[in-house]
């Protein structure tokens, strides 16, 4: 680190896309924090979320000059330079708060997991949804015990997709590492790896023609023995919910609904995590007040030299996960498509069994 | 065949561009390009390994740069909010397939015939301006695409889909099932019309057959399935995929007294906002303001559209007068001009062309209960 850890951090971001300009400046705005340094390649983008943020500098490109200018950084570049961005800032003393997934292959985060022991510096990943109050009390009755032993998972989360987007980045694989498995499925990857340890087996399915995915499908068998089904989606609305299964009991929350759901018996629903219950919480979604969440989170982590709430090697787990998947990726055939050619597009990737 | 061919395909994102790109990636094996109007929606594209290129459809410099290079262009854009824009965009598109020497498929509508007469329809019919926006852009676009072949040595031929469904389908199947999931959709009970209905790679292949087929250049093609069905037995095919029974009949003039009734449409608005936005001289006016809005803005405002108050009675869908006119109709639209000078056949009749509907239905929508 360049300055005294007792003075407020002062905050760079690299990567000024949608998500910056949408998300996480009004969020910044909100708890008082300036950007010190706006990077992006885009100029004209800088500039404006600069005046419009009371930013500081603006860069096209990070460089040495901007370490001094900073204490800590939000990376949200594309998914595929995370990596090379993240070792830099980390080797140079730069506390990360890195958007997911923390890189795009496992050998990129085991380098990201080295260089964060091997440096004092803190890396959080942005997962949003682990700060979202009904996700911490679904991981509260499970540290507590209070299904008993999972038997039994079915996770789905799907809409069609049409989200405000200021770049194609998100479509090209080159750049985000792939489709609906690593945007979507990379948050619910985390919540698996946090909520039923480590997988044992993976099937999974996806309907990618040599692009990337909009539809998978995933089947786990955990080290625990619990079995469980993720589906995710950007061309339909799915159930959108997580339903676990216990020996002592059955719960159900919804997933990025408008209204917040919650199922599971009486005993369930009157666990307190951290003094709140589900009737606690506000039942709008509101994804604002976890990103304040998550920010304030990483921000206290940077002030008192703190572990952060999702860590590097909550970061690699979850990119085990995903990329375990593509390794063992089969079509997922949909009767109406129907492809007459004998296409390379779709070949199945060697069937590999995790262990 | 298409393949190794770079085409262009505006509207990718669309209901009929996407099954389009599909199949020419698929099937043709073709070079794809889509322009799109903007990211948000490309998630069904970005599956293939397809060029996409942004423009907007009034960028005349960005349109002749996507068009630089093609042999074919397949023109499924609509500009919903400015319909009017969509005749410069054809303009601008005919004119860059022009210099580029590409050919233009351009996909028009069976609507440029409405109000469809009983009986045989086909490319002969009456299809003169009517007062309704949709109908009349799509006959401009037509006579100036028309006008660019006679007197421009344009190579390009417009098709007429009829009404189109299918996996994806948007208004002739993503719409009908999300109403019949919601509520009651009412359909008139003494005027049984014919729905001549396309399954969508029926569509895409005609599309393509224009493309191929030098007989095609300046000519009009209807598109349908081999044979209408009625309107019921197209509602009840959706029932059947949904499993439930929500589709009521009434007869025509109790449609209209129910479409009248001021308190009765008075507490649905209040229920449900966006009833106020299908009233057509003020969804005239709210897609104008619509268009002038900001995304952030713009996001608040379809929030509020679909707000939906909580216990509201399930919701009814009568039809207005256009609609009824279309439920009412006995036109058969004929593809004899189709068959004959593009070869094309369609292959899906309507019990395979829903039963794949089905399996699109039930995977698209988990809460459809399925037979």
């Amino acid at each position: 680190m360049t300055s005294d850890k007792s003075t407020e951090p002062r905050l760079g971001i690299i990567g000024c896309g949608a998500i910056v300009e949408h998300a996480h400046l009004p969020t910044m705005k909100e708890l008082g924090i300036r950007p010190a340094l706006l990077v992006d390649p885009d100029e004209a983008q800088t500039r404006k979320l600069a005046a419009k943020f009371k930013g500081g500098a603006t860069a096209t490109k990070l460089g040495p000059s901007h370490y001094d200018m900073i204490d800590a950084a939000l990376v949200a570049a594309p998914n595929t330079l995370h990596t090379p961005i993240c070792l830099d800032l980390l080797q140079n003393g730069i506390d990360v708060l890195v958007e997911k997934p923390m890189a795009t292959t496992v050998a990129d985060c085991e380098r990201i997991v080295a260089a964060v022991e091997a440096s004092e510096a803190i890396l959080a990943v942005g997962y949003i949804m682990r700060h979202a109050p009904i996700i911490e009390w679904t991981t509260g009755v499970l540290k507590a015990g209070l299904l008993g032993e999972v038997r039994s998972f079915d996770i789905s989360w799907g809409e069609a997709f049409d989200w405000g987007l200021n770049s194609n980045s998100l479509w090209r694989k080159e750049v985000s590492g792939g489709g609906v498995l690593v945007d979507f499925g990379t948050h619910i990857c985390d919540l698996v790896g946090e909520w039923f340890g480590d997988f044992a087996t993976v099937d999974y399915r996806d309907d990618n023609y040599g692009g990337v995915e909009a539809d998978c499908l995933i089947e786990l068998e955990m080290a625990s023995g619990a079995k469980g089904t993720v589906e995710l989606s950007k061309t339909r609305s799915l159930r959108n919910s997580a339903v676990i299964e216990g020996a002592k009991g059955r719960l159900e929350i919804s997933i990025l609904k408008p209204v917040q759901e919650v199922s599971a018996s009486d005993d369930v629903l009157a666990y307190r995590h951290e003094g709140m219950a589900p009737a606690d919480m506000p039942e709008r979604l509101d994804m604002n007040s976890w990103f304040a969440r998550q920010m304030k989170s990483f921000m206290d982590s940077v002030r008192q030299r703190e572990t952060p709430r999702v860590t590097a090697r909550d970061g690699l787990r979850s990119v085990r996960l995903t990329e375990t998947c593509y390794e063992v990726r089969q079509p997922w055939e949909l009767p109406w498509v129907r492809p007459k050619l004998q296409t390379k597009l779709q070949q199945p990737s060697p069937a590999r069994e995790s262990a | 065949m298409l393949k190794d061919k770079t085409v262009l395909v505006t509207g990718a994102t669309g209901a009929i561009g996407c099954r389009l790109v599909e199949k020419l990636v698929l099937e043709q094996g073709a070079k794809v390009r889509c322009l799109v109007r903007n990211y948000n929606r490309c998630a069904r594209i970005a599956r293939f390994p397809v060029e996409t290129v942004l423009a907007q459809l009034d960028d005349k410099e960005g349109l002749d740069a996507a068009i630089a290079g093609c042999d074919v262009v397949f023109h499924c854009a609509y500009e919903w909010v400015a319909q009017k824009a969509n005749i410069t965009a054809a303009g601008l598109i005919a004119d860059a397939c022009q210099r580029h020497g590409a050919r233009l498929v351009h996909v028009s509508t069976m609507a440029v015939y409405f109000p469809l007469p009983d009986g045989p329809v086909d490319e002969g019919a009456r299809s003169e301006p009517n007062g309704k926006l949709y109908t009349d852009t799509k006959i401009a676009i037509e006579a100036l695409v028309l006008d660019r072949v006679k007197n421009h040595r344009l190579e390009a031929a417009i098709v007429q889909p009829a009404i189109v469904y299918g996996p994806f389908g948007a208004i002739w199947t993503d719409v009908p099932v999300k109403n019949l999931l919601a509520g009651e959709v009412v359909l008139p009970e003494d005027a049984v019309g014919l729905c001549n209905a396309v399954y969508i790679d029926d569509v895409a292949d005609a599309m393509i057959l224009a493309a191929e087929r030098k007989e095609a250049v300046g000519e009009r093609f209807l598109v349908s399935g081999p044979r209408p069905v009625t309107w019921h037995a197209f509602y009840a095919a959706f029932e059947e995929a949904i499993g439930a029974k929500s589709v009521t009949l009434l007869p025509v003039a109790e449609i209209r007294r129910q479409n009248k009734n001021l308190v009765a449409n008075l507490k649905l608005i209040l229920n449900e906002p966006k009833r106020l936005a299908q009233w057509p001289p003020l969804r005239k006016l709210l897609l104008f303001v619509y268009g002038k809005l900001g995304s952030g803005i713009r996001q608040k405002a379809l929030k509020l559209y679909h707000f939906r108050r909580k216990g509201a009675p399930r919701e009814v869908f009568l039809p207005d007068e256009e609609q009824l006119a279309l439920f009412s109709s006995r036109a058969e639209i004929r593809i004899d001009k189709a068959r004959r000078l593009l070869g094309y056949e369609p292959a899906f009749d309507f019990d395979e062309g829903m039963r794949l509907t089905r399996a699109y239905v039930q995977w698209a929508y988990p809460q459809a209960a399925g037979e």
